[in-house]
This record gives C-alpha cells, sequence and structure tokens, in this order.
C-alpha cells in the first residue's frame, strides 16, 4: 500500500493493494442498504457510510478524514454485508485511516502500540523474559488455585519444537486480564492438548491493520508466519481474538504471497473439534441460567464461524437464546476495529452501543458469551457502566467452567 | 396455409408469454400444442391484481383473461394443463417429435413437432435469504406480489391495523434486482412501474394512506410511466432516493426504517414495508435447459442467439418468449411473443 497524499487519494484506493475485496468504489451505485445498517447511523447523523464513498469520489474526502467517524467505525463490515456492489468498507474506512495518519492524525496510543510491536514483538511492549516470567507466575497460581482437583498437571511449554499447536494469546491476556489466561492453560492441561507458547512472538493482534498500514501489518503477519514456521507447528492457534484470528485465517496468505503451511484455527473451533471427537469432558445443562452468544464481527460475519461456538454452548447449557438479529446480522459491540485501544475515543464507545445494549436485555439471558477479547472487554464495560444483570464470558470460559462443574 | 399441419408448435407454459404466443400462431393458422405444468393457466399475471383506480393505468394485468379466452376457442390446437416436457427428438432441421408426461400419472404421450417455444417465465425473488428486511420474520414486511394478492382478493382492510388511522406505506425497489450478492445484475423490468401503480392503488383505496417509495433510480421507461409519477407526486407519494438495509420492528408497534434525507440519517417508522421484488430465472429452467440442450446465461435465463435475435435458442427449433430469456413487463412480454411468432414463420416459410 503506498503512502498516498490526500490529493490522491480517491485514485489510492481505487488502486489494486494488498487488502482483501479492494475495489473501485466508483462502482457504489448509491442503493443506501449501508447508511441504515451501521450501528453509529444515530450518534452521527451527518455522516453515513454511503457518504465515505461519495465525498470521496467528489474530491471532499478531507472531510472524512478530519471527521471522528472513522475513527469511531468499528470495521465491523455490517453495512456492506451482502453490498449489491461487493464494496466492503472496512477496507474503505482503513484507507481513509491510512490517510489521516500520513497527515498526523493518527491515534497516538494506537501508532505507540504499532511501533512497539514493530521492535519489541507485542504492542505492549512486554520483553520475552518478562513474558516467561509472567506466564511461569501464571503457572504457578493456577496450580495453587487448582490444589486438591483431579487435574492439576498445568504447564506452560515455551518454544518446544515439533509440538502440535502453537498458541498465540492476546496483550490482554498477560496485562489486564490474567483470568483468561489462566483459563486458556487450564483448557490445554484439561483437553491434554500437544502445544507451546513461543517466547519470541506471542501477540496475535495487529494494531497497523485497525490503521490500514498494510506494510506494517504484513511486517507483524510475517513475525507470526515465521514463528510457526521455526517451531514446526501443525496449528497456528488463535486465542479468542476477532481481528487476529480473521488476518490469519483470511489475508495471511494474500498478504504474503505464499501459502502458510499450516493450520489456522481458533480456540473456539479446537474446542469443537475436541468435542465431535468426544474428547471434551463437559456436562449438559452445567451452566446456571440462560446464555446467550455475541457474533463477533471478524469471527462471524467475516470468517462464518457461527456454529462452532453455538454447539459449544449448547452441549453446556439447557438454556440457550439467540440475539436478534445474530449470525452475519449482528450487531457490532461497539468496541472493535480499535475504538476500544484509542484513546482520544474515550468512553464514546459506551454511548455508542445502545443497539447492542438493547438487543442483550431483549434476550433476558443472565450470561453473555462471545469470543473475541476486544468484545469481551467492550461488553464488560456496557455491563459495568448500564448495571446489566449480566455476566460476560468467554466460550472457552464456559467451557472450562463445565469441565470443572 | 403455413406448414405442415400434421406438426405442431409446442409451446412450453401457459403463462401471459405462452397465451400470448399460442394467440398469434391460431391467428396465422398455425395449430399448437400448449403445455401448463401447474393445473391453470395464467401464470404469475393471474395473481396479479387490475391497477385501475379512476381510469385504466395500464398494468395489462386483464391482458390474461382476454388471451385465455381467446386461446380456449382455437380450432386444431390442444392445450394440456398438468402436463411438463420430458423428451426431445430433434434433427438437424430443428424440433421433430416431443414427448409430454401428465404430472400426476407420469402418462407420456408423444406429439409431431414443427417447433418448440419457452415460456415458463420466472420465479419471484424470495426474499428470505435477506435476513436484513426480516421478511418471513417481521409482521408487516410483505412483497409486492403478496401486496397484488391481497388487493386481487379484496382483503385491503387487512393491511390498516386501524380502520380511520393513517396507514404509512413504504415500498422498497431493487430488492432481488441490480444485486451481485445473489448473482442478479440485471434490472427486473417491470417493478418501478408496478410499484407506482400499486402507491396509485392504496391512496385510492385506503382513506388516510400515505405511501413513500424507496428506489436506487427509478426505472420509468415507455410514453405512460413518466406521467404515472408525476401523478403519484401530486398525490402524496414521496420518492426517496436510497434504500434502507435494514428493517426493525419497534416495540411500540410499527417498523423502522433509517435513510438519508437531505443530508441526515432520518429514522422513519411505517406500518407496512413493501418489497418490490425481482424477477429470478425459473426454477425449471435448468432441467428444460437440459432436456433441449438449450443453453442458459450467466444469470440462469435462457440464451438466445445474439442480442438481435432474441427470440431463437442456440438449440435449432427452440424458441423463446417471454421473461425466461430476461426479466420482462407485460407489454415487454407480449412484443416478444410476436416477434418469436414473425420467427417461427419466417423459418417454416424458409424450409418449405
Amino acid at each position: 500500500m503506498d503512502r498516498g497524499t490526500i490529493s490522491n487519494s480517491a485514485q489510492n484506493m481505487n488502486r489494486t493493494n494488498s487488502d482483501e475485496h479492494s475495489k473501485n468504489i466508483d462502482i457504489c451505485f448509491t442503493c443506501g442498504q449501508c447508511v441504515s445498517r451501521c450501528f453509529l447511523s444515530q450518534s452521527y447523523p451527518d455522516i453515513n457510510p454511503r457518504k465515505i464513498i461519495r465525498k470521496t469520489l467528489l474530491g471532499r474526502e478531507r472531510e472524512i478524514i478530519d471527521s471522528e467517524f472513522i475513527w469511531a467505525c468499528t470495521l465491523c463490515g455490517r453495512c456492506t454485508t451482502d453490498c449489491p456492489q461487493g464494496l466492503h468498507m472496512d477496507v474503505i474506512v482503513r484507507r481513509l485511516r491510512f490517510l489521516a495518519c500520513g497527515l498526523g492524525k493518527g491515534p497516538k496510543r494506537i501508532l505507540q502500540g504499532i511501533g512497539k510491536a514493530l521492535e519489541v514483538g507485542n504492542n505492549v511492549g512486554m520483553e520475552p523474559e518478562a513474558f516467561v516470567d509472567m506466564v511461569e507466575w501464571l503457572v504457578e497460581e493456577t496450580t495453587e488455585e487448582m490444589e486438591g482437583s483431579e487435574n492439576n498437571s498445568i504447564s506452560a511449554p515455551f518454544d518446544k519444537k515439533g509440538a502440535e499447536i502453537l498458541y498465540l494469546p492476546n496483550p490482554r491476556e498477560y496485562t489486564s486480564n490474567p483470568k483468561m489466561f489462566q483459563t486458556y492453560l487450564k483448557f490445554f492441561s484439561y483437553t491434554e492438548a500437544d502445544w507451546t507458547l513461543s517466547s519470541r512472538v506471542f501477540d496475535i493482534t495487529n494494531w497497523a491493520y485497525y490503521m490500514g498500514d498494510a506494510e506494517a501489518a504484513t511486517t507483524l503477519v510475517r513475525n507470526i508466519v515465521e514463528e510457526t514456521r521455526r517451531l514446526g507447528a501443525k496449528i497456528l492457534l488463535s486465542t479468542e481474538c476477532g481481528h487476529g484470528f480473521k488476518i490469519l485465517r483470511k489475508d495471511a496468505e494474500t498478504w504474503l504471497g505464499e501459502p502458510l503451511g499450516f493450520e489456522v484455527l481458533g480456540i473456539v473451533e479446537l474446542a469443537h473439534r475436541y468435542l465431535k471427537q468426544g474428547q471434551l469432558s463437559i456436562k449438559p445443562a452445567s451452566i446456571e441460567g440462560r446464555v446467550t452468544y455475541h457474533d463477533p464481527c471478524n469471527v462471524g460475519r467475516k470468517l462464518g464461524v457461527f456454529e462452532e461456538p453455538r454447539q459449544l454452548i449448547k452441549a453446556i447449557t439447557d438454556d440457550f437464546v439467540e440475539m436478534w438479529p445474530n449470525r452475519k446480522y449482528s450487531i457490532c459491540c461497539g468496541g472493535g476495529g480499535s475504538v476500544g485501544q484509542n484513546t482520544d475515543m474515550g468512553q464514546k464507545r459506551l454511548e455508542h452501543a445502545r443497539k447492542k445494549i438493547d438487543q442483550i436485555i431483549k434476550t433476558g439471558a443472565n450470561v453473555v458469551a462471545t469470543s473475541c477479547q476486544n468484545c469481551l472487554s467492550q461488553l464488560d464495560d456496557l455491563q459495568a457502566g448500564n448495571d446489566l444483570p449480566i455476566q460476560v464470558k468467554s466460550v472457552i470460559e464456559l467451557v472450562v467452567e463445565s469441565i470443572e462443574a | 396455409m403455413i406448414g405442415n399441419h400434421d406438426r405442431r408448435v409446442i409451446i412450453v407454459g401457459g403463462g401471459i408469454a405462452g397465451l400470448a404466443v399460442a394467440r398469434l400462431l391460431s391467428e396465422n393458422g398455425l395449430p399448437f400444442t400448449l403445455v401448463e405444468r401447474s393445473d391453470k393457466l395464467g401464470g404469475h399475471t393471474k395473481d396479479w391484481a387490475c391497477m385501475a383506480v379512476d381510469e385504466c393505468k395500464n398494468c395489462f394485468c386483464c391482458l390474461v383473461f382476454d388471451y385465455e379466452d381467446t386461446v380456449a376457442s382455437c380450432r386444431n390446437s390442444e392445450i394440456l394443463v398438468g402436463y411438463e416436457l420430458s423428451s426431445v427428438v430433434s434433427s438437424d432441421s430443428g424440433i421433430q417429435r416431443v414427448k409430454v408426461r401428465q404430472v400426476d400419472s407420469g402418462a407420456e404421450q408423444e406429439i409431431q413437432a414443427s417447433a418448440l417455444v419457452l415460456a415458463i417465465g420466472f420465479d419471484t425473488f424470495d426474499p428470505v435469504d435477506k435476513g436484513f428486511w426480516g421478511y418471513g420474520q417481521i409482521d408487516g414486511v410483505l412483497t409486492l406480489a403478496d401486496l397484488n394478492h391481497i388487493i386481487r382478493s379484496n382483503d385491503l382492510g387487512k393491511l390498516s391495523p386501524v380502520p380511520e388511522g393513517a396507514l404509512d406505506v413504504a415500498f422498497f425497489q431493487c430488492i432481488g434486482s441490480r444485486d451481485k450478492s445473489i448473482g442478479a445484475n440485471y434490472c427486473s423490468q417491470y417493478c418501478c412501474g408496478s410499484a407506482i401503480r400499486a402507491a396509485l392503488k392504496l391512496i385510492h383505496e385506503v382513506p388516510g394512506c400515505n405511501v413513500s417509495i424507496f428506489y436506487i433510480d427509478l426505472q420509468l421507461p415507455g410514453k405512460t410511466t413518466r406521467d404515472l409519477m408525476e401523478e403519484a407526486q401530486e398525490k402524496g407519494v414521496r420518492f426517496l432516493q436510497g434504500v434502507p438495509g435494514e428493517i426493525r420492528p419497534l416495540q411500540e408497534g410499527g417498523l423502522q426504517v433509517i435513510s438519508e434525507i437531505d443530508g441526515q440519517n432520518v429514522a422513519e417508522r411505517f406500518d407496512r414495508i413493501v418489497l418490490s421484488v425481482g424477477q429470478r430465472p425459473s426454477a425449471s429452467a435448468a432441467a428444460i435447459s437440459k432436456i433441449l440442450g438449450a443453453p442458459l446465461n450467466e444469470f440462469g435465463f435462457f440464451e438466445t442467439r445474439t442480442l438481435f435475435d432474441a427470440v431463437r435458442s442456440p438449440a435449432n427449433g427452440v424458441y423463446i418468449a417471454g421473461s425466461c430469456s430476461s426479466p420482462a413487463s407485460i407489454p415487454d412480454v407480449a412484443v416478444s411473443a410476436g416477434t418469436v411468432v414473425s420467427a417461427i414463420i419466417a423459418d417454416i416459410e424458409k424450409a418449405s
């Protein structure tokens, strides 16, 4: 992707780049379907996805680039689901963000994170030794917590060559929410997986992708791919992380221009595979209360992983209820696409999530399950901010709870 | 007298296209056998409603009854209702014999044929897979076909929840047309005119009815449809560019849509939303294509030889009438039937 100037941004957007589905935006025939599907249409009444295209084509893209809208957009892709002309708004917005970054309008925290990821290998700037220490401490903690239970063989292998699975975490798991990491430790222990961590590459996120910086995004992906090959893993296992999983599954081969040579699997898919093979000692009806599932945009709409999480949840609860609309029509939680990490946006993501909150309340569910760290974090904040009578859980968290029940 | 009367022109499909072809063949002294798979003649047109208000609005639905009456009295010809095409024998010079099968009994009969006309029509687009619009899931969302059935069965009261209250109706155009995501990158030709006629009909028949038509761009060819649009505007029909991509049922009742009006995203409430559904290739096109060796185009409609020879199939002796080669309005179908019959006569004369 070239670093374009504003004056030729329309041209740049038309140019074929390494992004998937990058098409000439002038094929838009203004049908307007996208206008109403955007969850921001009422928060930003004077802008919408269609206007982004029209203004860009009319040479007024500067108005878009200067707008807050491109940073409030979560790249959820709902607006262009089944677009009659096959356009993908998330690609267009990422391109506009890239142009904005070139003008010095990029969000500082995100850009710093990208810098750290390129320099150290993860967006929090954690050195490998610190990561190994952190994991070892979490292994100890988890082992202590589990004392007395039958399953207490918690371990976290590092750089184990030839292990079947290389597990790639999200930094949230070893910074703000170590409970999540412990959950995955337990999952690997209970399923007796042949897995390893890498002491070099331990960040699945790709904030450069959020900023439309294809060159940096590709570098970050290449680091992951090369490490997976070096360790000889058959499966690169994504944590419950929407965009990280989506990029590795859907974009990585295109960006690198070569086959990966290994399988990219989401941890929910792995759990589902174990379920089908009878290797998951979950218990039916072991989760209390009514459970609903929030489809993360990347995992659901963009990757089509709809049924695996549902089948897992239904295997452990008798009271599963769908939000409506769901699956590819699911409403974004409001926290994705960098909005959750972008400190310039303050708490606006919570105000923008009204439709999601209404959807959740309507289900009457006690537990909202999902399978993306970003969604988990946003739903947690929505719960706390609105005093919602729900618990937010990851699908794997529920699976582990069921195994332990 | 044209041609050999022991051999007949086989017409597959008894909708308005097939009936129009039959009528013209008969006028020209050519015997035919019309084969209709369902249990009645008339096809879609018969289910649609007359759109006349104080005067005729040229919807042409009534043509089907005229055609049916004329065709029923044709001499030397037969109409086989409840029959379908089962096989065909052709030579280089075209179709020789066809076998037709009674759908219920499976009994077959053979007919000496001089030509075969495909007039199997279209399938109405089923918007059920377009989940954002909630057809089949949200009360109050119907298709233009549903609305026509309601009008036809004199059931308009069904539309108004409160008899004296206002009824706000929106039409969404291009549903299942001009949509690459479902392989329908074409205009369905009939829907803009039909929606406007239906809007006028609703305003005429239902007191307090307000109509909005959401469109991408209005396709109003011909000499009468622009006048229709002006009349609709005079009667208060709103024409709004941009089709809302989602319908949300409101807790308090009604349907909410968001569209861009004067540059602002505006939420509005409607009681009923009518999806102006497009024409899709008939579900039986693939099977019939196989029987006849008549190829289909990229959309699944029957291919014609060239753009300007738009009624002859590349398969010898096979002619294509009406909407099974391309989406069409009723007047278009009537014109195509005339072209088919001219082509058949020309080909028979050339051969003799």
